[in-house]
């Protein structure tokens, strides 16, 4: 587990486990209570009806966006420390779009599913065993994708801030704006087209 | 009196936050990577040394890319030290304040006396993402290589004198003494390269 806060450095792998174990399961229960265990109020957002998982996603990521821009800034938590995924262009978008249609169709995303399995909703195993299943064919594959797989390279450790040449701060204020921009235009949307009978 | 209800405070709190942040000065990475393979591949390929001589002919040439760092004592710096180096005893150079200020676009060659604190120091450099060398047996080797470079013996070839000639003659330009025994040698045989410039500079070295 990547512990990358000051205090959480010198604990050892069970304990860090124990932790990783705590949040795992505070995640799953706060979507499960954020209503995201159903797959028909989460495919609900792609028709515009309800925008709850964008509003709770959009939340969720400014609220930790901006602990980690104040926590860096206070010196609590070093950025080099956390784990970031190496940025590929193309594969990343095909990933991106094969993600959103299956979220899209399936009515679920990989964790959501897992919330969904918990409450012991039928289409969830399914979905995990599509999921299951996606990724042995993958794996199978790798070697004929694996040109397309690492296409469009761009960095091992690439951020924003970075890219456009300017602090964390500035473009954690640019989200900010954009995500109450969103928040403003997901209601004007749910307005529009939602039919609140169809949700429950 | 404004009263705020839920998702005004919610807004507000967001905007204040932004605000905030925007003014917070970016914080540069503190933590050191040490990346063993590719620091064992540098040392086997010795692509982490930097020989007297090719950094007396940077010096020479007087190339921009590089900063040499005098990780000595002050006083044994202000004794006498490389041209164009700055004094950086060990224990500053490897403050992380230091280390943040080190030029991210220059190579930087570090020297001691000898080669074995230089050495430890470059691993700590190199694990900050430092681009650094070592200068091959330190102030010590550039004494003796560089400003001090041999005499060739009576019968030496003409490119062993021509050598010599131009070593003495990088040897005159650096400060050193190599440049009093070149007129004494054959060199001064027509053709047989430039000659020294044979006023004699004071030793400035260790």
């Amino acid at each position: 587990m990547n512990a990358p806060i000051a205090i959480v450095g010198n604990w050892s792998e069970g304990l860090s486990f124990v932790v990783a174990f705590l949040i795992g399961i505070g995640f799953g229960f706060f979507l499960e209570q954020g209503g995201f265990g159903n797959s028909r109020k989460l495919a609900l957002q792609f028709y515009f009806r309800d925008m709850t998982v964008f509003k709770v996603m959009f939340t969720a990521i400014i609220t930790a966006m901006a602990g980690l821009i104040f926590f860096s800034a206070f010196g609590w938590i070093d950025m080099d420390l956390v784990s970031l995924n190496p940025t590929y262009a193309w594969s990343g978008i095909a990933g991106g779009l094969v993600m959103g249609v299956g979220f899209a169709v399936g009515g679920y995303c990989p964790g959501t599913a897992i919330v969904g399995l918990a409450t012991l909703k039928t289409d969830a195993p399914f979905y995990l065993a599509g999921i299951l299943g996606g990724m042995f064919v993958f794996g199978e594959l790798e070697p004929w994708l694996h040109g397309f797989f690492v296409s469009g390279f761009w960095g091992d450790r690439l951020t924003l801030p970075q890219v456009l040449g300017v602090s964390a701060g500035v473009v954690g204020f640019a989200v900010i704006c954009v995500a109450l921009l969103g928040f403003w235009g997901a209601e004007f949307l749910e307005k529009k087209f939602s039919r609140p009978e169809e949700i429950k | 009196m404004i009263t705020l209800k839920g998702k005004q405070i919610g807004i507000l709190v967001a905007l204040v936050l932004g605000l905030v942040m925007l003014g917070l000065p970016a914080r540069p990475g503190e933590s050191y990577r040490f990346q063993p393979a590719e620091l064992g591949r540098l040392i086997t390929e010795r692509a982490d040394q930097l020989a007297p001589a090719d950094l007396a002919q940077w010096i020479v040439d007087q190339q921009a890319g590089f900063q040499a760092i005098d990780i000595r004592s002050a006083e044994e710096f202000q004794a006498g030290h490389i041209p164009g180096a700055v004094s950086l005893p060990l224990a500053e150079l490897l403050q992380p304040s230091t280390l943040r200020t080190l030029p991210a676009d220059k190579t930087i060659v570090l020297y001691g006396n000898g080669q074995s604190h230089a050495a430890q120091a470059w691993l700590v450099l190199k694990a900050a993402g430092v681009d650094a060398l070592v200068l091959e047996g330190g102030m010590n080797a550039w004494s003796r290589d560089v400003l001090n470079p041999r005499a060739p013996q009576a019968g030496a070839s003409d490119d062993e004198i021509l050598r010599y000639n131009q070593a003495a003659a990088t040897a005159g330009f650096l400060g050193g003494a190599g440049a009093a025994p070149a007129a004494a040698a054959p060199a001064a045989r027509p053709g047989a390269g430039f000659k020294a410039p044979l006023k004699k500079k004071k030793m400035k070295g260790c």
